[in-house]
């Protein structure tokens, strides 16, 4: 589809409105393997890891809060996804992959701190029982599209994907920036994408931003904040965001950031973001408002809400990546410490389609990445692509339908 | 600010770089620079080398963040909201 095919096709009148939720780092069989919805495709018992000579099989029972916060740098990653101390080579493609080293990475890596007990190891390929520990993601699973083919953008940490989300590339970053990189951006007033981010696309009149403003406080620093352009101040507190829907909101994109939880002490508890040292609940309530302010408001018919992770956070999956599109984006070399190519999707994560026109109950295969998001804008409202990644990258629009449903639930979750 | 977390045995611990605190501590650095400009807010930032120290760093410099927040929010909107 051509930039403008979507607009020339009639549906930028019909959703005005695009909503994305960004929460972090579960997979999807993690989170929806176990979840009973018909036609997904999921991990079962046959899919296992083995480590130290046994084996351990995908399973239930998966812990409220991890013991230990499982790795997911790109090393981490590199040997999640290509097996025990596999290692990426500069120069070279990315090794073969057969997501075999889940539980290794979980049991060895130090990138988060300390490892986890030897008896907690397969905790890695634990799912959560989603319909119980989760329940407004799975009513709006079930109740609208549920995608099973949405992958993280490159398989790394949660900066250069939530990057990816803004900007159809990360300028090269394929790790968690250190303090001396943040400080090299200080001079350039914030994280630079060479061909821009989608704010500057759409323009400050165009697109809101929030952030939750429930959980502990040291965790309400929004990481959209770093990029060049856009302040703290610039991030709404999330207590605002039902009475602004009902006041004249014009915004076409908005993007809302969980609460982080307990930052200093790396326990992400009492958050919203459903970090896995945190638990589901708070991010499943933080679900459950948000939808209920946009189906209660004036805007719902005309509205796409987009439910997403940044990354798999370390946890299983039994899909592997696909080869991607590189930005090509001209991004320097300076971040790219690894030196890779950024020709691999991350890890498979959750990601839900909410609108009155997409269909009840249905699962989406397509592969998706967070620059789908963009594409989904750009060729919604008639941008241009940022990037190589976004301008391929396949949107959602071919979700809507021409009818907008009556039966979509008021109110989820308590 | 609602609610302060008390401290925490870890407190001694020095910020670990890179991680996800010491990600957002820039992001607080680069708005209080707007604040009081870049001298100002260099030298705070420049104390914080613990984890006791983002906290405390974060306690005091959120709560200005948050008030020039609402009061651009405020000149934004125009209806105090």
């Amino acid at each position: 589809m051509n930039a403008n095919a979507a607009a020339a096709g009639g549906l930028d009148p019909i959703i005005q409105h695009v909503f994305v939720l960004m929460l972090e780092n579960r997979s999807f069989d993690h989170l929806f393997a176990l979840s009973g919805i018909p036609e997904i495709v999921a991990a079962t018992t046959g899919n296992s890891n083995t480590y130290s000579g046994a084996t351990y099989a995908f399973g239930d029972g998966a812990p409220g809060q991890m013991p230990t916060d499982p790795g997911h740098e790109f090393i981490d990653v590199v040997e999640q996804l290509c097996g025990a101390n596999a290692q990426f080579q500069r120069g070279l493609p990315y090794p073969p992959i057969d997501n075999s080293g889940f539980v290794a990475n979980y049991a060895t890596t130090r990138t988060e701190g300390t490892p986890p007990q030897s008896g907690d190891v397969d905790d890695i390929m634990r799912g959560v029982d989603a319909r119980t520990q989760s329940p407004a993601l799975y009513k709006l699973a079930t109740q609208f599209v549920l995608c099973d083919g949405w992958h993280s953008s490159l398989p790394g940490p949660t900066w250069p994907n939530r990057y990816f989300l803004h900007g159809g590339s990360s300028a090269g970053l394929d790790h968690s920036p250190t303090s001396a990189e943040m400080y090299e951006w200080e001079g350039l007033d914030g994280f630079v994408y060479p061909k821009g981010s989608i704010f500057d696309a759409l323009g400050k009149d165009n697109y809101r931003l929030y952030q939750d403003h429930l959980g502990d406080p040291l965790g309400r620093i929004p990481q959209v904040a770093s990029i060049k352009g856009i302040s703290f101040c610039d991030v709404n507190d999330l207590s605002h965001f039902e009475a602004d829907l009902d006041a004249g909101y014009t915004a076409r994109y908005t993007f809302i950031e969980p609460s982080y939880g307990d930052v200093v002490n790396d326990t992400y508890e009492n958050g919203s973001s459903q970090h896995p040292m945190d638990g589901l609940a708070a991010g499943d309530q933080l679900v459950a408002r948000i939808y209920g302010a946009i189906r209660n408001s004036a805007l719902w018919d005309k509205s796409l809400f987009v439910i997403l992770y940044d990354e798999h956070g370390g946890f299983y999956d039994s899909v592997k990546p696909g080869k991607a599109i590189p930005p090509n984006d001209g991004a320097a070399a300076t971040l790219n410490a690894s030196g890779f190519g950024f020709d691999v999707y991350g890890v498979r994560v959750p990601a839900i389609v909410v609108s009155p026109w997409v269909a009840q109950g249905q699962v989406d295969h397509t592969t998706y990445d967070h620059s789908s998001v963009l594409a989904t804008l750009e060729r919604l409202f008639g941008l241009q692509p940022l990037t190589d990644r976004d301008r391929n990258a396949n949107d959602v629009l071919s979700l809507i339908t021409q009818t907008c449903r009556q039966d979509c639930p008021e109110r989820i979750g308590t | 600010m609602t609610r302060t977390t008390p401290a925490h045995e870890r407190d001694h611990e020095p910020v670990p770089d890179p991680s996800t605190l010491m990600g957002l501590l820039h992001v607080l650095r680069k708005t209080h620079m707007e604040l009081v400009g870049k001298d100002a807010a260099h030298q705070r930032f420049s104390q914080v080398s613990t984890r006791g120290d983002a906290r405390q760093y974060i306690e005091e410099v959120m709560p200005n963040l948050v008030k020039e927040r609402e009061k651009r929010r405020q000149h934004r909107h125009g209806d105090g909201k």
